[in-house]
């Protein structure tokens, strides 16, 4: 007797090979792009409020904004900086805090509330100007800017590395270019959920030496993903200057 | 002399088998192709958004699916018999942009490019087979298998963009784990031929591996992030094939 495995229909057999190829085969990767967000805020004024800590009463405030003191209106590609000036005593100690603010939006959104939400990836630099190139210190706790990231090609205003105005170039001192620094140290004093956790700079301390003038430079990096204490991950969401007179 | 023995004993079986085979339930060899529906949270999907700290993720993202699937099973009674399932897999992710929407709230980016690979599940389930004929060419049939699967997690892959400085990518890295599954199903066999059937098949399908999940290059405490997962892996499997019948001309 003749055994057999009858092969039936080829055509039928065929049709679900093809299809079940078909379906195994529609699972490629895929790739997705999620473009940006509408509806960003405005980083239009930031203020520097501080705190002698030996004298209450000394409390200097610095403000550097993008709306404008005659029409009060937010001009995209101006900052004035008639109040962005730090005026400190000699050989004090003061406790400062970054104030952010969109004052496009009625009330004022403080923004730099959303900042310390998000203070995983954030983080605040502080340079100031003149400094001596022996005081210029990268850690990964440091506040000072890589060299490599100062505008030091004039000492005024040649390179806009702000959101929408000029900044003041950092003015290194050295043998061959000699000059009177700014005795100012900034360190932050805030700490980040990270694990483990790294500095913010929202709250921060300001240690002065002797009488001397200069500029501050603050830069925010949002870092996302990249933080680690340094300066060059990420991108700025703000770079501003404030003049500094310590006395 | 013993190994004798036993080859002669089950060449014997054999022929018994065989000879008897039209007195017992169909045997048979099947390819079956179709879908697999994933279910439960495996099958869902969410924009997770964490702007200070990582959070746990139960969605699995899985989208419906090709399977395919090779089985057979002897009958040692009219009814009943015993066999075997060899199934295969793959789930692409679903609403990968609401995965990707997560990532770029959670760390407040310009863009962010998610790239995900697939679930892959192979399962080789022996159990139990049922067949009752209906109509002259129409059976049901029915099984209820248990076994293992071995099971894998897609890799994912997020790349961050933000004022045009493009930051470390995230990546959810791919597991394997072997892990106890079942299967239950039902369907319909139409004998086409004498010796030749096309069923359809509806199955439900159940295993929960235990997955270790690793990530790489997370840095910063924000977003989706998950260590473990360990969901249920279901499914409803529906499926078409022919099966080649053991039968006698």
């Amino acid at each position: 007797m003749k055994k057999y495995i009858s092969m039936g229909h080829p055509l039928l057999f065929a049709l679900v090979l093809i299809s079940m190829i078909t379906i195994t085969g529609c699972n490629k990767n895929v790739q997705t792009v999620t473009p940006a967000l509408p509806g960003n805020e405005f980083l239009t004024t930031v203020e520097l409020q501080l705190v002698n800590t030996s004298n209450p009463s000394d409390a200097p405030l610095a403000i550097s904004t993008q709306i404008s003191p005659s029409t009060g209106l937010y001009q995209a590609d101006s900052v004035y900086s008639n109040l962005a000036l730090l005026s400190l005593k000699a050989n004090s100690t003061y406790n400062g805090r970054v104030i952010i603010l969109d004052e496009t939006q009625t009330p004022f959104d403080t923004v730099s509330n959303e900042i310390l939400a998000r203070e995983n990836y954030h983080l605040f630099f502080f340079q100031p100007s003149p400094i001596d190139t022996a005081n210029v210190i990268i850690t990964g706790t440091t506040t000072n800017i890589p060299i490599t990231y100062w505008n030091t090609t004039n000492n005024i205003g040649a390179s806009d590395t702000t959101a929408g105005g000029v900044s003041d170039n950092e003015i290194l001192i050295t043998p061959t270019s000699p000059g009177i620094p700014l005795n100012l140290t900034v360190s932050r004093t805030d700490l980040d959920n990270n694990i483990p956790p790294m500095q913010i700079g929202l709250q921060d301390r300001y240690v002065t030496g002797a009488a001397s003038t200069g500029i501050l430079r603050v830069v925010l990096r949002h870092q996302p993903n990249a933080k680690n204490g340094t300066y060059p991950p990420g991108s700025s969401d703000l770079d501003i200057t404030y003049a500094v007179k310590i006395q | 002399m013993k190994s004798i023995k036993i080859f002669l004993s089950i060449a014997a079986l054999c022929i018994a088998v065989s000879s008897f085979a039209q007195q017992k339930g169909p045997s048979f060899i099947g390819i079956n192709g179709g879908i697999s529906l994933p279910l439960g949270n495996w099958g869902k999907s969410a924009t997770i958004v964490s702007i200070n700290g990582t959070v746990n993720d139960p969605n699995g993202y899985a989208n419906k699916g090709g399977i395919g699937m090779l089985d057979g099973a002897w009958f040692f009674s009219k009814h009943f018999g015993v066999g075997g399932l060899l199934s295969y897999g793959t789930y692409n992710l679903k609403n990968v942009n609401a995965l990707s929407q997560g990532y770029q709230e959670s760390f407040d980016v310009d863009t962010t490019r998610t790239t995900p690979t697939n679930y892959k599940v192979l399962n080789l389930l022996p159990g139990l087979y049922f067949n009752y004929p209906v109509l002259k060419k129409l059976s049901v049939t029915a099984r209820a298998l248990v076994g293992i699967t071995y099971a894998t997690t897609p890799q994912i892959s997020v790349s961050i963009e933000d004022g045009g400085v493009f930051d470390p990518p995230i990546v959810q890295e791919s597991d394997s784990k072997t892990a106890f599954a079942f299967d239950v199903g039902a369907g319909l066999s139409y004998a086409i031929k004498k010796c030749l059937a096309v069923n359809l098949k509806a199955d439900y399908f159940y295993t929960e591996p235990d997955f270790t999940i690793d990530n790489t290059k997370r840095n910063n405490n924000a977003g989706r992030e998950i260590t473990t997962y360990n969901q249920p892996l279901s499914a409803i499997n529906i499926s078409l094939g022919v099966a080649f019948l053991f039968c006698r001309k």
